[in-house]
């Protein structure tokens, strides 16, 4: 079942884009990577999918309802980020009873646990904490409330690196146990690749890739060799990314179905072929230009 | 993982809770707000000179009128910011929607109000029994004994008031978050007359509630104009949800 | 409706003392602030000591005489009994309140009688009820705190030359009155600033203070005008 379902969704501020013709169908109990660059519209269709936005065109259904304004939506979602702005009068303690009462499948005692190995100060106000603290406490709000659908925007801006691998081993563990959806935004695939189950690309408001991360693995191959033969033959459609090595040498990424016998060509005339990382991909897919920052320097 | 069917009173009654977690100042306002009306109270809330026979009479009125005055003017202002960007921004992170929101604010009015009531009544003895103690109690008149009917009025009166000035406090609020000029234009046609003119205008505003001497019909007037103005404010609210 | 508009400039005033107060108590959101922490303790408190000063105000005035505006109201009966008795200089009937009483001893044929601030309203009976010189202040039997207020008039004799002087004792009084707050006011449709609540519709002519002296038959009495 589809617990996500977008249809051509636009979202328009003032005359700029942030979501464009946006279709995108996410099934139930997955954890989901939605990577995009900054301004890639991430935000927009997190929030959208939370009911914090109103689309100005197209459709949205979470569990099948409009999001908006909606009650149902909103005790079994939450929505997880570094922006969240909590009561400056309630303390740590306080706000975890409010969570308590509010969300059905609330586990304090993993609350607890995660504030005590975290070394969140239970009588500190939110704004008293430190940016990577904040952004700890709003982690573990998202986990412990173990929403059917759970939304992390960037949830690890502030966190230093320690504490990152072991909120993304926390997330995964809960998951484990607990299985819900999940969807994780980040402008990095890198930490985050362990742990999905599918990834999202999404660039200028587009969905430009869903796929399994398996699949996704498998989705390009790279090129190393001589420019003039691999432009010979490949379609120059299907490039990705393209990095020059030196004056003749290139190093190329395409998409992943070549025919057997351009890979046979390909062999003969000494291009050699590896798999380009998960990593890598994302970020060859969502940069706004083909080649890379070395294309600036370079003297035309 | 199954899901949850919040209905929207058990909603209205969690989100109730937090707020009460979270507005603490609201109620140092309270305070703050009626100490420093008693403050003014013990230099005599009003006082009139008569010609009396050969006796040049000055009367001194102590009553909690100023404490009655002061909290209504908390009850306006905290209503003015309940519903502010802040505020609304953290129901978001917990479960509501925008009527469950707007139910558990109005909740939140009438507890805070029946709060206030009980202080505006027992302020007012207080004011009394400070002058008592200060000046001795020999040297009072005492106008007006306060028979339990006489009491159960005074608190169901001065609740209304409140809930009249926090439903208007309520409505304005919203108006003024519809954007800066807007902000503007209202302190320009609203706080300016106030303060500029000599508020003639506010006559048929004051005695259509200030004159109203049956219980029965004051009732029905603030609960008319309360629900028009919370009405009104779901209404205007609306466009700033929609980002 | 009188008082709102009465308390208008005070209304504004505090206005600005509530938003120089909010501006200035900006810090108390910052985090660790006393009232925050403490909320539910220092509220209870706070109104726990309203309420018990409460409790201890009506113990402490129960006793006390109130003053109903009904009953001030409803004079004329009062009035017509009281304005008949004094004719009849019948100082002993129920609608008259003895203030106070001088008697002095004279042989003296002529006495003159001097007020120069015609405060009083002055009665002369030569009478053979008496054998001294008789002066009593008086006024109608008003039920009403306010009577304790009023002071005696300052009344002296010459011996010598027969000279009653009436003195007005002092001009100016200052009483603090208790009132209802506001709301109740509303429905008992009564305002501060009307006085008739206080005083009584007949205001000052209830209140008025007489005097009346009482001489012998045979001595002669002159009044000194000014």
């Amino acid at each position: 079942m589809s617990i996500v379902s977008c249809q051509h969704l636009d979202k328009k501020y003032k005359k700029q884009y942030a979501l464009k013709d946006l279709t995108i169908e996410l099934e139930e109990n997955r954890i989901i990577g939605l990577i995009g660059r900054n301004g890639a519209g991430k935000t927009t269709l997190l929030k959208t999918l939370a009911g914090q936005i109103v689309p100005t065109g197209g459709e949205v259904k979470v569990f099948g309802e409009n999001p908006f304004n909606n009650l149902k939506l909103s005790a079994n979602t939450i929505y997880v980020d570094d922006q969240m702005q909590f009561s400056l009068e309630m303390r740590i303690h306080e706000i975890l009873v409010a969570a308590e009462m509010f969300y059905e499948n609330w586990n304090r005692e993993l609350a607890d646990r995660l504030i005590y190995y975290f070394g969140v100060d239970r009588y500190d106000f939110h704004d008293q904490l430190s940016k990577g603290m904040a952004s700890t406490f709003n982690a573990i709000l998202g986990l412990a409330s173990r929403c059917p659908l759970t939304i992390f925007d960037e949830p690890t801006t502030g966190m230093d690196y320690s504490v990152r691998q072991d909120f993304y081993r926390a997330l995964l563990k809960d998951y484990i146990a607990h299985p819900r959806t999940i969807i994780v935004s980040s402008h990095l695939l890198n930490e985050l690749e362990s742990i999905l189950e599918e990834i999202v690309l999404i660039k200028n408001g587009k969905c430009i890739l869903h796929e399994s991360i398996e699949d996704f693995k498998e989705y390009a191959i790279g090129l190393s060799g001589d420019k003039n033969v691999i432009q010979s033959i490949v379609d120059h459609d299907v490039i990705i990314h393209e990095k020059e090595l030196s004056e003749s040498q290139v190093y190329i990424a395409v998409d992943n179905h070549l025919s057997e016998k351009d890979i046979t060509g390909l062999k003969q005339q000494g291009v050699q072929m590896t798999s380009v990382e998960a990593a890598d991909l994302s970020m060859f897919l969502t940069n706004d230009t083909r080649g890379g920052i070395d294309d600036v320097f370079k003297s035309s | 993982m199954s899901l949850s069917h919040p209905d929207l009173w058990s909603v209205v009654n969690k989100q109730f809770k937090y707020k009460w977690m979270s507005y603490k100042s609201v109620f140092q306002g309270l305070m703050i707000a009626q100490i420093i009306a008693m403050v003014f109270s013990l230099f005599g809330v009003a006082s009139s000179s008569m010609g009396f026979g050969f006796i040049d009479l000055n009367i001194q009125y102590i009553t909690g009128d100023f404490v009655f005055f002061f909290t209504c003017l908390w009850a306006f202002f905290i209503s003015v910011a309940l519903d502010r960007n802040e505020n609304r921004l953290a129901d978001q992170i917990f479960v509501t929607n925008s009527w469950s929101r707007h139910l558990a604010n109005v909740v939140f009015i009438v507890i805070a109000n029946m709060i206030g009531t009980i202080t505006v009544v027992t302020a007012s003895f207080f004011v009394k029994m400070i002058h008592i103690w200060i000046f001795g109690i020999d040297g009072f008149i005492f106008f007006g004994e306060y028979t339990l009917p006489g009491m159960l009025i005074f608190f169901i009166i001065t609740f209304f008031y409140l809930i009249l000035f926090s439903s208007l406090g309520y409505l304005i609020g919203s108006i003024m978050r519809q954007g800066k000029l807007i902000k503007f234009g209202v302190v320009l046609f609203v706080g300016g007359p106030l303060i500029f003119t000599d508020n003639s205008y506010l006559i048929p505003l004051f005695q259509f509630f200030g004159d109203e001497s049956s219980v029965i019909w004051f009732i029905l007037k603030i609960l008319l104009t309360s629900m028009l103005a919370i009405g009104l404010t779901t209404l205007v609210s609306r466009r700033l949800e929609v980002q | 409706m009188f008082d709102l508009m009465a308390l208008l400039p005070i209304l504004l005033f505090l206005i600005l003392v509530i938003i120089v107060v909010s501006i200035v108590s900006k810090g108390t959101y910052s985090p660790n602030n006393f009232f925050i922490r403490r909320r539910n303790v220092i509220l209870t408190g706070y109104i726990a000591v309203l309420s018990l000063v409460s409790i201890v105000y009506f113990i402490t005035v129960h006793t006390q005489a109130v003053v109903e505006n009904n009953e001030i109201g409803n004079l004329d009966e009062v009035i017509t009994d009281f304005e008949e008795a004094y004719q009849h200089h019948n100082l002993d009937h129920e609608s008259v309140k003895v203030m106070n009483e001088w008697t002095f001893s004279s042989d003296l044929e002529e006495i003159s009688i001097e007020d120069p601030f015609s405060a009083y309203q002055l009665h002369v009976e030569n009478t053979d009820q008496v054998s001294d010189i008789k002066v009593t202040q008086f006024m109608m039997n008003v039920d009403h705190p306010i009577i304790n207020l009023i002071p005696n008039a300052n009344v002296s004799f010459q011996e010598m030359s027969g000279h009653i002087l009436i003195e007005e004792p002092r001009s100016h009084v200052e009483i603090k009155v208790i009132y209802e707050e506001f709301p109740i006011r509303q429905i008992k449709d009564i305002s501060m600033f009307h006085r008739d609540h206080l005083v009584g519709k007949r205001g000052e002519e209830s209140y008025r203070q007489h005097i009346l002296i009482q001489v012998p038959e045979d001595v002669e009495v002159n009044e000194v005008s000014y």
